[in-house]
């Protein structure tokens, strides 16, 4: 089994601080908000990719994350080095993306606000 | 559509000769791949008497798609030509993985003149095939090169795929690593388009965000948020400027992309 996953426990996720690779946006814009893709790495010997889709929602003027569509090579481990799960990841990167202000990064690589 | 799954030195008379120049029509025209092969036929190193492929066919007998098997006990694309993308990981040598290439999913126009129609959920139905293919072999998992619509589309199927690493800019298109999930998930998750493809009124059974719909601009049938494999490939550079009253000019730029596998 090829094992792609980079381990990290919770503390450990604490302390990355993600960097914004790049933004776009689908050319496919016939649902009810626009939308695209992100990617954001941490740099390293063994880097960490994090990429998912983002929405703007026209009624709040808000970027917002679909987080069902995150692909990574994270995967959140206990204290005793056991994974914690997809799920118990996705919560770990939203709340390391909310460190960043990913939404204020996108949408400003995208034009959708001035950039920061 | 039919499928051919097998060893190339097992095609009918004259298979090869037309997938390969099915895949410079796609590889090299369409998606402008800088490849060194014969014009008009694509072929590389990993191309040999005992490759395996998976040729999918229109009911006309056009090659509408394809796929290329290599076990990692050989050589193979990710380790020979992309190893950046490990991302510092050993390349696998087991036989029990295997690595899909050449993956492509669109019609094309052959030599006769007109492409085929678009046959429905034709990636899905090629990638189901490839998996098919490799869990009756004992194949646990399939290694891919490819870009991020392709990822994201079997992302949206359902199918169990993982990164290896980071996208990185290979010949003006973001690419990377990643491993697919030959289990019962994934071949179920795709199994449910070859159903919807079957009976078009089963569509109601496919993940919500690939339900079909004709894209207003274009009036080519799409998938909601992602190209359509077997859709003319676009995706779009948006150059966007802020305005007044928070509207958003969008300029976009189509520009050919690789939504296939390397």
């Amino acid at each position: 089994m090829f094992d792609t996953y980079k381990r990290l426990t919770l503390p450990e996720c604490a302390e990355v601080t993600p960097n914004h690779a790049h933004s776009e946006v689908d050319d496919d814009q016939s649902g009810a908000s626009l939308q695209g893709v992100t990617e954001w790495v941490v740099a390293g010997p063994r880097a960490l990719t994090f990429g998912w889709v983002w929405a703007f929602e026209p009624n709040t003027q808000r970027v917002i994350g679909r987080w069902s569509t995150l692909s990574t090579n994270l995967m959140v481990i206990d204290s005793n080095g056991v994974d914690l799960g997809a799920e118990a990841t996705a919560r770990c990167v939203t709340a390391m993306m909310s460190r960043v202000h990913w939404e204020r990064i996108v949408a400003a690589a995208v034009g959708l606000l001035p950039e920061p | 559509m039919n499928f051919v799954s097998a060893r190339s030195n097992e095609f009918e008379p004259g298979l090869y000769d037309a997938l390969a120049r099915y895949r410079y029509r796609v590889f090299v025209e369409r998606l402008g791949w800088e490849l060194e092969t014969t014009p008009g036929y694509e072929q590389d190193q990993f191309d040999h008497e005992g490759t395996v492929h998976v040729v999918a066919r229109s009911l006309q007998g056009d090659i509408v798609g394809c796929g290329r098997l290599l076990p990692t006990t050989d050589s193979y694309l990710l380790q020979s030509v992309f190893p950046q993308l490990l991302n510092g990981l050993p390349a696998p040598r087991d036989p029990n993985i295997w690595e899909l290439s050449r993956f492509a999913a669109m019609p094309v126009k052959t030599a006769d003149g007109d492409a085929s129609a678009p046959c429905a959920h034709a990636a899905e139905r090629v990638l189901l095939q490839a998996l098919r293919f490799c869990a009756a072999r004992g194949v646990s998992q399939l290694l891919a090169v490819s870009t991020l619509p392709v990822e994201r589309l079997m992302l949206r199927a359902g199918v169990d795929v993982r990164r290896i690493g980071p996208p990185v800019m290979i010949g003006g298109q973001r690419v990377l690593a990643f491993v697919i999930g030959v289990h019962q998930q994934s071949l179920d998750a795709l199994a449910v388009f070859e159903v919807a493809a079957a009976s078009p009124h089963s569509a109601a059974l496919l993940p919500l965000q690939s339900t079909p719909f004709v894209s207003p601009v274009s009036a080519t049938p799409r998938t909601i948020g992602i190209p359509r494999i077997d859709t003319p490939a676009r995706t779009v550079r948006v150059e966007t400027t802020a305005s007044e009253h928070n509207k958003v000019e969008v300029r976009t730029r189509a520009v050919d992309h690789c939504r296939l596998a390397a």
